[in-house]
């Protein structure tokens, strides 16, 4: 069995902790980079006229540091042999492509808030479009078991 | 005819700025554009020299905070954030996220935009990794702020630069009328990134071990102290600023030795000699510009008068001519006609100008356009709730930073 493990942060730690529920015979640690070098965004129009580009090379290496030192943890959560994969661009597309081969997808949400928001946009797209198996983890400790609210009220 | 002339030279200098393509530096089409400019005769020698000489002393002290930002980071002051803001971060997402903002705040108070972007946003991401927090909302922090909190000094942001010169106010009551604008766009910038990170913000990580982070190295932070004080002092003494920041980028050069042979090169590379040649160039291309009609019709924009209905006026024509020019040519286009209605509006319109380019992610209009054109393949991140991210922010800020500035205007 083939468990592939979306590394997001929050949640990691919860997604690793599922993931090491089952027998797998190979398990995959995917994170995607990019936290960084997509912060600068509008600051660029302010640095009109600058050489920003040693600050993008400089941003992008510590996307891929954070990314190595996210999977490092990860790694030693799970407690057995996993690949380590990095991936960048856009998240949902990399994990979807990634979950092609794979058994079982283990994502954490977004937040603790229950509902549709407890997923993020990239987390949505790929439980709707990957062809595994897809597991959910809450990331922290689960929602209190207040009753999920109920059915919408119909006209009579 | 020369109207066209002109507008052309503007045109192909913010290609040039936009696209960054080693064949056409954007400085030599500046300047280039600028001597076309004045061999065909559309600005006489003596504005253009006008233009140079207004904007000389501007250029020293945009060199030597380029300067001082480099002296400190070599002095580890930098890295000294990063090992504090991890430590004091305890682990909580929240935490982390406010001590970005704050740094952010104040590192671009006094070093400027430039220094936020480039030297604290990768000092943040180490600091966030460090804490093993999630990066994000922190580095949005350092980005957000690094435009919205130049508001203080007019140190703060080439555009403050500029302006400050056309506003005929004193270093101190300048960043006096701006303290309560600068606090709102801090204020709101918080909220908003707290909210729209609200995931991120909740993270929780075992706080990191208890070694003391190292002190803060004093050198930098002397200088920079005396350097404000300088600044201060410069309107009442009647000096220039640009001496007291060229004291202190030269004491702080000294005190903080280069490698051997790496010395005049890395000098010369921080200085950035040829961003100051393309703003000479396009001091002079706008020069022309607004000398021939279309200063006139953009002057028009401007509200004359300085209540706080014509200041709203002024932030936003400015805000949205940030984003479709970029917020230098949009200051330099409005700055005349604003320095013409009173040092209030042109404050408006540096808020217009220095918070307005956060609304849409990838910059302005022009880079917007240029990146499809070129369908160049960029990191594409999630256009759309960063568009959101702007709308949260800008807006606000626009509003409540102006109504701030007049009622500093009124009290002061």
């Amino acid at each position: 069995m083939r468990v592939l493990v979306w590394i997001t942060e929050p949640g990691w730690e919860d997604a690793v902790d599922a993931a090491a529920l089952f027998d797998a015979s190979e398990t995959t640690l995917l994170c995607v980079a990019g936290a960084a070098s997509e912060a600068p965004g509008g600051a660029l129009t302010g640095l009109l006229g600058r050489r920003r580009e040693p600050a993008q090379a400089r941003l992008a290496e510590l996307d891929a540091a954070a990314a190595a030192r996210l999977l490092d943890a990860a790694a030693e959560r799970l407690g057995r042999p996993a690949r380590r994969a990095v991936a960048d661009g856009r998240p949902e597309q990399a994990v979807v492509e990634a979950a092609r081969d794979v058994d079982v997808l283990v994502l954490s949400r977004a937040t603790l808030d229950p509902g549709p928001r407890s997923l993020g946009h990239a987390a949505r797209f790929v439980v709707d479009h990957a062809r595994s198996r897809v597991l959910l983890v809450w990331p922290g400790t689960a929602p209190s078991e207040r009753p999920p609210p109920p059915p919408p009220h119909h006209h009579r | 005819m020369d109207d066209v002339l002109a507008v052309l030279a503007l045109a192909a200098a913010l290609t040039a700025a936009v696209l960054r393509d080693r064949r056409a530096p954007e400085a030599l089409v500046a300047l280039g554009g600028a001597a076309v400019l004045l061999l065909a005769g559309v600005l006489g020698p003596g504005a253009a020299w006008d233009e140079a000489k207004a904007l000389g002393p501007t250029l020293a002290l945009l060199a030597a905070l380029l300067v001082l930002g480099d002296g400190c980071e070599r002095a580890g002051l930098f890295d000294a954030i990063a090992a504090r803001i991890a430590v004091a971060s305890r682990g909580s997402g929240r935490r982390l996220l406010t001590l970005a903002v704050g740094a952010a705040a104040v590192v671009t108070a006094v070093l400027g935009l430039d220094a936020t972007v480039v030297l604290l946003t990768p000092a943040v991401l180490v600091a966030a990794s460090r804490a093993r927090l999630p990066a994000r909302p922190a580095a949005y922090a350092c980005t957000h702020l690094a435009n919205s909190a130049s508001l203080l000094l007019p140190v703060s942001n080439l555009t403050n630069l500029l302006a400050f010169r056309a506003a005929h106010v004193s270093f101190a009551r300048f960043a006096a009328l701006m303290a309560l604008p600068w606090l709102v766009a801090i204020a709101i910038e918080r909220a908003a990134l707290g909210r729209f990170f609200r995931a991120e913000v909740q993270a929780r990580a075992p706080a990191a071990s208890a070694s003391a982070p190292p002190p803060l190295p004093r050198a930098p932070l002397a200088v920079l102290a005396a350097t404000l004080a300088g600044f201060a002092l410069s309107s009442p003494l009647g000096f220039d600023p640009a001496w007291p920041a060229a004291a202190g980028a030269l004491v702080l050069a000294l005190c903080v030795p280069r490698a051997r042979g790496g010395r005049a090169r890395g000098l010369a590379r921080t200085i950035d000699l040829p961003l100051l040649g393309f703003v000479l160039g396009l001091g002079v291309i706008v020069r022309a510009v607004t000398a021939h009609g279309l200063g006139d019709a953009i002057g028009g924009l401007v509200p004359a008068g300085d209540g706080l209905g014509a200041l709203l006026v002024a932030a936003a024509v400015a805000a949205v001519l940030a984003n479709l020019l970029n917020n230098l040519p949009a200051l330099l286009v409005l700055l005349p006609a604003a320095a013409a209605s009173g040092p209030s509006v042109v404050l408006a319109v540096l808020i217009g100008v220095n918070a307005g380019p956060n609304l849409t992610y990838t910059g302005s209009l022009a880079t917007l356009l240029w990146r499809r054109v070129l369908h160049e393949r960029d990191a594409a991140p999630d256009l759309g709730a960063f568009t959101r991210l702007g709308l949260l922010t800008v807006p606000p800020i626009l509003v409540s930073a102006t109504v701030a500035l007049w009622l500093a205007l009124v009290v002061l």
